[in-house]
């Protein structure tokens, strides 16, 4: 079951398109890593989907709740958005209270039960419970966006809503998060949407990645996917690619086999490159190089945002441009 | 919309907002309270009748009290005027505090609630994940006029606690109806200003212009200009003069004379309704306009 679904969702400003028909599926349990430049439209879908932006075309469906636009532009807020949490843009904290006292009047707006427990549960969970007395207006911008996931998480919500978590963060506190991100999805079933263009740590954690460029969704993959095409290859150059490519899709049906325009041949996922090299000795294939490939991560999403840009601008022209949803 | 309030008063009670402005209202009122004290001293009286003398004998004049009408008073009729005796408790409230006053505090106390919640962030908290927002505007109006009836009560509770510890008595005693209305009409009219605070903070989302708005309007400032130009015109257009008496500074100076004459019609504009009549009217329809536009055009922005 998909907790966020959206279809044709899209939000203009001034005429201007931020969200264009932008179609998005999360599934429940998902650690959804949602990737873009800056500007791209990350925080504006998240805003939408979490109620605080008016969709202006388009349909939002939170845990089967089906919401959209309607004429005047009324901000149409999906059915079901009481069981997320969110952490959009800045954390939405009142300088001149603790920490306990943003998480109380949070949570006694929310009417959560037994509320002073909660609050210093939430508060232990993101390692603030030592804080004691000391007003947030003095805390680190780190501890800031961990009390920000705090406040997301009162009223124990089913979705959380995470834009650019590990902003300000640093490398202990970015593990903090990272893990504490996992250990609530897998230990309290909760899914989560985290946006950053911190890519590494979203590669960490994300089970199901969603890539938008100017609006637009680029493409939507699992894990599994983004590692088969993004991690190690086997570049092979052979004497007779065609025929190399055709054998070898027939032989290795797991692998992911690419023709690569300098002629060489490139394979990735589920390989073993004893296997390649002996397969391709045995069916008289001359082989010229085989060399291991290491691709970046951010070099993949890289091209995958601007390949999504292009398509964009090639949209806006005229021409048909569009996502992949696997 | 109780969640929120419950929220809300947390926050306020737990924050410097509400407290900062009771202090600043309890200043004023013992202010004020001081310096009328202070007019009533003999040491006032001798003070003010030296600066006369003085004045007199370098232009060459003599020095005679009189009363407004020109007589001549006498030394115990001058000491009658140090009397501590003030014409009646509302009376006492209008000239303390209600005028201005606690207009400009309430304003610019409800144009920071209303700011404040977008400023810091804390609307998305409290608005993501909600169904309708019409609620928490509806609350924050709640709110509002809540404040206004505990500001309000303070300042006079304040008021009598203050007057009597310095030692004065009232000339007359408003009726419990009296009193009751002056003290509903003047909630009133503090909670029209202090929605029309809101009002702007919120279509702005500028805590700075809602404060602005508050230093002018609810003090009279801009209205004093106007009346200031209506009284230059009056004589050639006297529907002009009729018409500032509608303005809500005109209504809020015949509330501020007092609970006594509330019910009386007056020489006012165009049906010369009793003062209560006339801010009834006046308030009621600025709050009303003011929560009808804050739960519907307010609420359909994005946060």
């Amino acid at each position: 079951m998909n907790v966020v679904e959206t279809r044709g969702l899209t939000k203009s400003y001034r005429g201007k398109r931020a969200v264009d028909r932008l179609d998005l599926h999360v599934a429940q349990g998902d650690i959804y890593g949602f990737v873009g430049k800056n500007g791209a439209g990350k925080s504006t879908v998240m805003k939408m989907v979490c109620g605080l932006a008016a969709p202006t075309e388009g349909e939002i469906e939170l845990f089967g709740g089906r919401a959209g636009a309607d004429a005047r532009g009324e901000a149409a807020r999906p059915a079901g958005t009481s069981r997320v949490g969110a952490l959009i843009e800045a954390p939405g904290i009142v300088p001149n209270l603790t920490a306990y006292e943003n998480l109380m009047a949070k949570a006694l707006a929310l009417g959560v039960v037994d509320a002073s427990a909660r609050c210093r549960e939430a508060l232990a969970l993101v390692g603030l419970e030592g804080v004691g007395r000391k007003k947030a207006k003095g805390f680190s911008l780190g501890m800031k966006q961990r009390l920000g996931l705090a406040l997301a998480l009162v009223g124990s919500p089913d979705l959380l809503l995470l834009d650019e978590p590990f902003n300000g963060l640093d490398p202990e506190g970015t593990r903090a998060m990272r893990n504490l991100v996992v250990r609530l999805n897998q230990t309290l079933g909760v899914t989560v949407v985290i946006s950053s263009h911190v890519l590494d740590q979203l590669d960490r954690v994300a089970t199901r990645f969603g890539i938008i460029a100017e609006g637009r969704m680029v493409r939507e993959m699992t894990a599994e996917q983004m590692q088969a095409e993004c991690g190690d290859s086997l570049r092979v150059r052979t004497a007779d690619p065609a025929r190399a490519l055709a054998l070898m899709e027939e032989a290795f049906p797991q692998a992911t086999l690419r023709a690569l325009p300098d002629g060489s041949l490139s394979v990735a996922g589920d390989y073993d490159a004893t296997a390649v090299s002996r397969f391709l000795h045995d069916a008289d294939q001359t082989v010229l190089e085989m060399s291991p490939v290491r691709r970046d991560i951010e070099d993949y999403f890289v091209e995958l945002m601007e390949g999504g840009a292009q398509g964009a601008a090639r949209a806006a022209s005229g021409e048909e441009g569009g996502a992949r949803h696997v | 919309m109780f969640n929120l309030l419950k929220s809300d008063v947390y926050r306020l009670v737990h924050g410097k907002m509400l407290w900062v402005g009771l202090a600043f209202l309890a200043l004023v009122v013992v202010g004020a309270a001081g310096l009328v004290w202070f007019a009533t001293t003999p040491e006032f009286a001798q003070m003010v009748s030296e600066q006369a003398q003085e004045e007199a004998r370098q232009s060459g004049a003599t020095v005679t009290l009189t009363t407004p009408n020109g007589a001549d008073l006498d030394a115990e009729e001058v000491q009658a005027l140090n009397e501590k005796v003030i014409g009646s408790r509302t009376y006492s409230y209008g000239n303390t505090f209600m005028v201005g006053f606690l207009g400009l505090i309430l304003a610019v106390l409800a144009a920071l609630l209303a700011s404040s919640d977008f400023d810091t962030g804390f609307a998305k908290n409290v608005l993501a994940g909600r169904g309708d927002r019409r609620a928490y505007f509806a609350e924050k109006l709640v709110l509002i006029a809540v404040l206004c009836g505990v500001f309000l009560l303070a300042g006079m509770l304040l008021s009598d606690a203050v007057y009597a510890v310095l030692g004065f008595s009232y000339e007359r005693t408003e009726t419990v109806g009296e009193y009751g209305s002056w003290a509903v009409l003047s909630w009133l009219v503090l909670t029209a200003y202090a929605f029309l605070g809101a009002l702007i903070a919120w279509a702005t989302r500028s805590k700075t212009v809602g404060v602005v708005f508050a230093a002018l309007v609810p003090t009279g400032f801009l209205e004093s200009m106007v009346l200031g130009a209506a009284a230059v015109l009056a004589p050639a257009m006297p529907l002009v003069g009729d018409a500032v008496q509608w303005l809500p500074l005109s209504v809020q100076q015949r509330l501020a004379a007092g609970g006594t004459g509330l019910f009386e019609a007056g020489a006012s504009a165009v049906a010369g309704l009793p003062a209560a009549a006339q801010a009834l009217i006046v308030f009621g329809a600025i709050a009303a306009v003011c929560a009808a536009l804050s739960l519907t055009a307010c609420r359909r922005r994005d946060v």
